[in-house]
């Protein structure tokens, strides 16, 4: 009995300590949502490319696109489509100035705009974009939230979550304007 | 008259490099200390009330971006700042010389890796600190005022004062 008591506390506490890594891996911080990892974005076709408006030909080999799925590997409904800015200027001169680059899409399966980030995504210097999806309805993310990591004296700052709107069928913010500070925990 | 410009340009450049150097990590201070020399009168004021309290003092007035070089060139104190709802907002001091372009520094990403802070518009030079590690807070008129922000939206909230003095024209 008294052998036993032990690896029970043991095996308790590495429930508990799974399924916290667990909730911090998928949420972090945000119960139920996803954080994008920039690195499992992958270049888009240069085909596709040359779909878009005519302000993304330019940087067709500095585009990528990031599913946003439930699970991983399965077909995206939506989609997050950027220019990698760093990698383009990791290319150029260090005095090459900044551009007006395009803001990322937000496109269904078929590549049609379905909303769109307000920044740069993964990086719009000097500020980082976190970008959060969940709330799933048939294997779409009916809301996305955009944090933002600004260096700069203004400090971190977030938007209002991306709404999907069904009878419109595009994702939309209640307001564009940034808000300081940290968004509440949910 | 241009002898006059060059010695008011002169103690401009002056109070900012001494005020660079010892306020390193305060912007606050660092720009009463520059204000000081031209109103001994003036306390320490944080970034946030120094803001409200320029819009309101008589010896301030507004002045339009467009003239913040040719200003600070001949002079003429100006502070621009922005304060925050929630936090410490940031103020600076225009510094004397001609505009330049934005960025053109190295930075740190999240991760600790370097990049160019990339080049962009043309703007007023600007004597800046800060406690945080962002470098384009960090002036000595070798950035603009852009820098500090570093963001188009953000930058354009700031605002900024001249000094006037109490007889109107900067005089002390």
């Amino acid at each position: 009995m008294l052998k036993a008591r032990p690896r029970c506390i043991i095996s308790s506490c590495t429930v508990v300590a799974l399924l916290m890594l667990a909730a911090n891996v998928h949420g972090q911080g945000y119960k139920g949502f996803t954080l994008l990892n920039p690195d499992e974005c992958v270049r888009l076709d240069k085909k596709v490319v040359l779909q878009l408006p005519v302000e993304w030909h330019k940087y067709g080999d500095f585009t990528k696109i990031c599913a946003l799925t439930q699970t991983k590997g399965q077909p995206a409904k939506v989609s997050i489509i950027s220019v990698w800015v760093e990698e383009y200027y990791d290319t150029l001169p260090s005095d090459a100035p900044w551009e007006k680059f395009p803001l990322p899409l937000i496109v269904d399966d078929h590549f049609q705009k379905i909303g769109k980030l307000p920044e740069i995504y993964p990086m719009d210097q000097p500020r980082e974009l976190g970008v959060y999806y969940g709330k799933w309805q048939s294997d779409m993310p009916t809301e996305i939230m955009v944090d933002v990591y600004n260096p700069a004296v203004s400090g971190n700052y977030y938007y209002d979550p991306l709404i999907w709107n069904t009878a419109k069928g595009t994702y939309g913010m209640k307001s564009e304007e940034a808000k300081y500070g940290s968004r509440h925990k949910r | 008259m241009a002898a006059d410009t060059n010695d008011k340009a002169d103690k401009l450049k002056r109070a900012c490099d001494q005020a660079y150097v010892t306020y390193g990590s305060s912007c606050s201070h660092a720009v009463w200390y520059v204000i000081s020399q031209y109103d001994p009168s003036q306390a320490w004021l944080d970034a946030n009330t120094l803001t409200r309290n320029l819009s309101l003092n008589a010896k301030w007035k507004p002045v339009e971006f467009r003239e913040l070089s040719r200003l600070a060139s001949q002079g003429v104190l100006i502070v621009g700042g922005l304060g925050k709802a929630a936090g410490h907002g940031h103020v600076l001091v225009v510094y004397p010389g001609p505009d330049k372009a934005a960025g053109g520094y190295d930075a740190k990403d999240k991760a600790g890796k370097i990049y160019r802070v990339r080049p962009r518009g043309s703007y007023p030079r600007a004597m800046s600190t800060s406690l945080d590690g962002w470098p384009g807070a960090r002036s000595y008129g070798d950035k603009t005022v852009w820098d500090a922000w570093g963001n188009d939206a953000e930058f354009g909230k700031v605002k900024f004062w001249k000094y006037v003095g109490s007889d109107g024209d900067g005089n002390v």
